[in-house]
């Protein structure tokens, strides 16, 4: 054991001290820079193996230094400058080098051959160090010290590199660290054990020892300083790449557009919240919510304007939940809430409609949008996140179902209403791929000479297994499908057709939804449908409503006026029912109009009815518009609006709707009036 | 920046005791005289009836980011803007948020009667609303201070 007989006996132990503490410092500062350099891709990583090297270069330098100095010899010590540099410049080259080239390649011999890169250059750094040592006496080297010296530096620094990639929990990770540090001290004393001097006689032995120390001490600082700027290039670059990481984090879990929490994010909350519900926590609520008209916005505005009023929607949405939960964008206009405790979900919901029903200014624009709701409760509706999200956009259907800008909490019989919407909708949209529907027609009669006038087309929809399905209920649906446009064009097609085969007299009427009129290319397929069915324009009565009128009414003047233009007659139906509204009459190139039949039915016992239907007659005739009652069902009816001047008579009294081959018999059987009283 | 003047109205939320309400409609109007002073808008708001009708004018940027404020408030709710549009001149000028309301004194009986006869314009007329609310105010002689009535 001359190892430990080397370093007790020969060696001032304070010196040693600090050699060991400079070496165990410098090492495990080498190997976080190592492991960084490892991390790193491209040049950083050439930077950070540079930087590796200068502190373990630095490290083992100071370490062998002090140690020198704390070398109890019996001759008189001298340094040479150049080399004592030389050797720090081989350390450091050689053991930057070496971490470079542990970084090359995976490979096991590649690794090896770095390790032992790094462990022959501490021992190079070692005896060029030695060079420099000028003692005045005879100095011997011991072969199989200096051999073994070379072999254990070697060898230990190989363990460290493969230490590096193994994850070690006795070490918690600081195990190359070690091995390093081991390398460095066992080739320092074992290269000292192999190191011998025997004074020359005569000459004053030892050192100076104050000097001596103030040197080791000058030393050991300049190495503290270099591995303390190793560190903190360290900490520098791990703070910067938590921030970095945080950054990321942040960016994957949240929308870029408004800075809420994203799908992914929400997703993720939920499934937490979910989870936790076996624990007996409260219940709590989810909200699908889902702007209204917003694609109009994008449409009539640009994305421009849509981004904008998105990110304000978001910022709305904060306040209205107000700290209650968690709100997040799922996509496009699609937001979400959880609000963790279910007994403040409809207040949070109604905030939500009523801020969103607000106008947004925009570049001094005013966009109009709104919210539509759905609410589900956890547990009591579902357990699941995406149960319960399915079931809150139940709801949310629902609430845009009762009219929209509203909200609604799931409900079970919801899933069947939708479903059998859904149903419906499916249905139409094959009756209307099909052509699956047949017009009735209800003849019309002159009030004064009895002769048939004409008819008006009713849409029928016989559906195989729920049967006649009223328009009421399949036309709205139709529009809010986009389907209307198609099956007006066959609705006018068809019926013109038909009207084409009847007596030259007799005219067809036609029914116009509002969204039909709302299109501006109506006037070019009334014009080709007359086109196509060679029907005379003057024959064709299309049927509008007050409510076409109110929505868009720009539009309406000047598609009636263009229609009026080709020679068609309009005329306004259900009147008296809507806001019948005088001006409308006035403003709107109308030809004829229809009282509604609820006033009809009324004539001949109830007062009012019949002023009403006396005063539109009246005011009609005045303004030199034709009239027509419908819904006559007696006598009395026929008789009362014949007196006050409706022109045009129609209702179960003359015929019921037929179908369109029992017309032309009909037409032909009766072209004269029943007795008139 | 060019000028720009809105006017809307709003069903009030207030507190339901009647000296809680004072006390939120004050606040209201001392934060929007102070806000809309260092933002250069002006205006004036009226309570009838539990509905605020306010006007507010100003350059657009300013308006339309205080609109926005506005309708994060919850102090009030169901509002409806109604009117919007570019201004070559200020109308209220004097004010950077003058209040009127109406109340039970008898000798007020002219300024409730014109408050009242304003909340049915607004509906149908907004500039018309807005003459009469600048010619009321104007006769009442409202400084630019608060004044709670
Ligand atoms: C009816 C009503 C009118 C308001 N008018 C204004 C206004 O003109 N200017 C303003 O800055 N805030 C106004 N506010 C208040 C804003 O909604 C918001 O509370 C305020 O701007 C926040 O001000 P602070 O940042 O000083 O707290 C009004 C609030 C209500 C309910």
């Amino acid at each position: 054991m001359r190892v430990i007989d080397c370093i007790v006996s020969d060696h001032n132990l304070w010196f040693v001290l600090l050699a060991a503490i400079t070496c165990a410092v410098g090492s495990a500062v080498t190997t976080r820079l190592w492991r960084q350099a490892r991390a790193a891709t491209g040049r950083s990583r050439y930077d950070w193996c540079f930087l590796s090297g200068v502190v373990a270069g630095s490290s083992i330098w100071a370490t062998h230094f002090i140690a020198m100095l704390g070398y109890l010899t019996p001759a008189t010590v001298t340094f040479d400058a150049v080399t004592t540099l030389a050797s720090i410049a081989v350390a450091i080259l050689g053991s930057g080098l070496g971490f470079l080239i542990t970084l090359l390649s995976p490979r096991l011999t590649v690794r090896i051959a770095g390790g032992a890169t790094v462990g022959l250059s501490i021992a190079a750094m070692h005896y060029i160090g030695m060079f420099a040592y000028r003692v005045d006496g005879i100095v011997s080297w011991d072969p199989l010290y200096l051999w073994l010296s070379l072999a254990a530096a070697a060898g230990i620094s190989v363990l460290a590199v493969l230490a590096l990639d193994k994850r070690d929990t006795i070490f918690r990770g600081h195990l190359p660290a070690m091995l390093l540090m081991t390398s460095i001290v066992l080739l320092h004393f074992l290269g000292m054990t192999a190191f011998g001097v025997t004074p020359l006689s005569g000459v004053s032995s030892g050192v100076d020892s104050e000097a001596f120390s103030a040197m080791a001490i000058a030393v050991a600082l300049v190495a503290l300083l270099i591995v303390g700027t190793g560190v903190s290039s360290f900490l520098i670059d791990d703070r910067a790449r938590v921030s970095s990481e945080s950054a990321l984090h942040h960016m994957a879990s949240h929308d870029a557009l408004t800075g809420m929490a994203n799908r992914l994010h929400f997703h993720v909350t939920l499934a937490e919240r979910c989870a936790a519900l076996d624990l007996r926590q409260p219940e709590f609520a989810v909200l699908a919510i889902d702007l209204d008209r917003f694609k109009q916005v994008n449409d009539s505005h640009g994305h421009h304007v849509g981004d904008e009023v998105l990110r304000r929607v978001a910022h709305r949405l904060e306040t209205a939940l107000d700290g209650a939960g968690l709100v997040g964008r799922l996509g496009g206009d699609e937001f979400a809430a959880i609000v963790d405790d279910a007994a403040l979900a409809e207040a949070v919901a109604g905030r939500v409609v009523e801020i969103l029903s607000r106008p947004f200014l925009v570049n001094g624009m005013i966009v109009d949008i709104g919210a539509s709701v759905g609410i589900a409760v956890g547990p009591r509706d579902a357990t699941d996140p995406r149960d319960l999200l399915r079931n809150a956009d139940v709801a949310l259907y629902a609430a845009k179902e009762a009219g929209r800008a509203t909200f609604r909490m799931f409900e079970g019989a919801m899933v069947e209403e939708m479903q059998a919407r859904i149903a419906l909708e499916q249905d139409l949209r094959r009756a209307v791929a099909r052509e699956d529907f047949t017009l009735f027609f209800q003849p019309q009669v002159d009030s004064r000479t009895g002769a048939f006038t004409g008819a008006e087309a009713l849409l029928r929809w016989d559906h195989a297994t729920r049967g006649m399905v009223s328009p009421a209920i399949f036309i709205p649906l139709a529009e809010q499908l986009g389907l209307i446009g198609r099956i007006g064009k066959w609705v006018l097609t068809t019926a013109c057709r038909e009207a084409a085969t009847w007596d030259p007299h007799l005219s067809i009427a036609v029914n116009l939804s509002p969204m039909q009129l709302a299109d501006p290319r109506l006037p070019r397929t009334v014009s080709q449908v007359l086109a196509e069915t060679g029907l005379p324009a003057e024959r064709l009565e299309l049927e509008i409503t007050e409510t076409a009128l109110l929505a868009n009414d720009e539009q309406a003047l000047s598609t009636l006026s263009e229609l009026r233009r080709m020679g068609v007659v309009i005329s306004l139906d259900d009147f008296g029912t809507g806001y019948s509204s005088l001006s409308y009459l006035h403003r709107f190139p109308i030809d004829r109009i229809k009282i509604d039949r609820s006033f009809i039915s009324g004539v001949a016992t109830d007062q009012h009815s019949a002023t009403i239907v006396r005063a539109i007659a009246h005011l009609g005739t005045n303004l030199g518009l034709k009239i027509t009652a419908e819904g006559i069902e007696d006598g009395d009816q026929r008789d009362f609006s014949a007196l006050y001047g409706c022109d045009n008579l129609q209702g179960y009294l003359f015929s019921r709707p037929l179908p369109a081959e029992k017309l032309p018999p009909a037409f032909a059987g009766r072209t004269t009036a029943p007795e008139a009283a | 920046m060019p000028l720009h003047r809105l006017l809307y109205t709003s069903e009030a939320r207030l507190s339901d005791n009647a000296s809680g309400a004072d006390l939120m409609v004050e606040s209201i109007v001392a934060h929007s005289q102070a806000n809309n002073e260092k933002r250069g808008l002006t205006g004036a708001l009226l309570y009838v009836r539990g509905t605020f009708i306010q006007a507010l004018e100003g350059p657009l940027d300013a308006l339309e980011n205080t609109f926005e404020r506005i309708c994060h408030d919850f102090r009030h709710a169901r509002l409806t803007l109604v009117d919007m549009s570019p201004a070559s001149e200020r109308m209220f000028e004097r004010w950077s948020m003058t209040y009127l309301a109406q109340n039970d004194e008898p000798a007020r009986l002219l300024v409730n009667r014109d408050l009242e006869e304003l909340y049915f314009t607004v509906s149908t007329n907004a500039a018309e609303a807005m003459r009469q609310m600048r010619g009321l105010l104007l006769g009442e002689g409202k400084k630019p201070a608060l004044e709670v009535v």
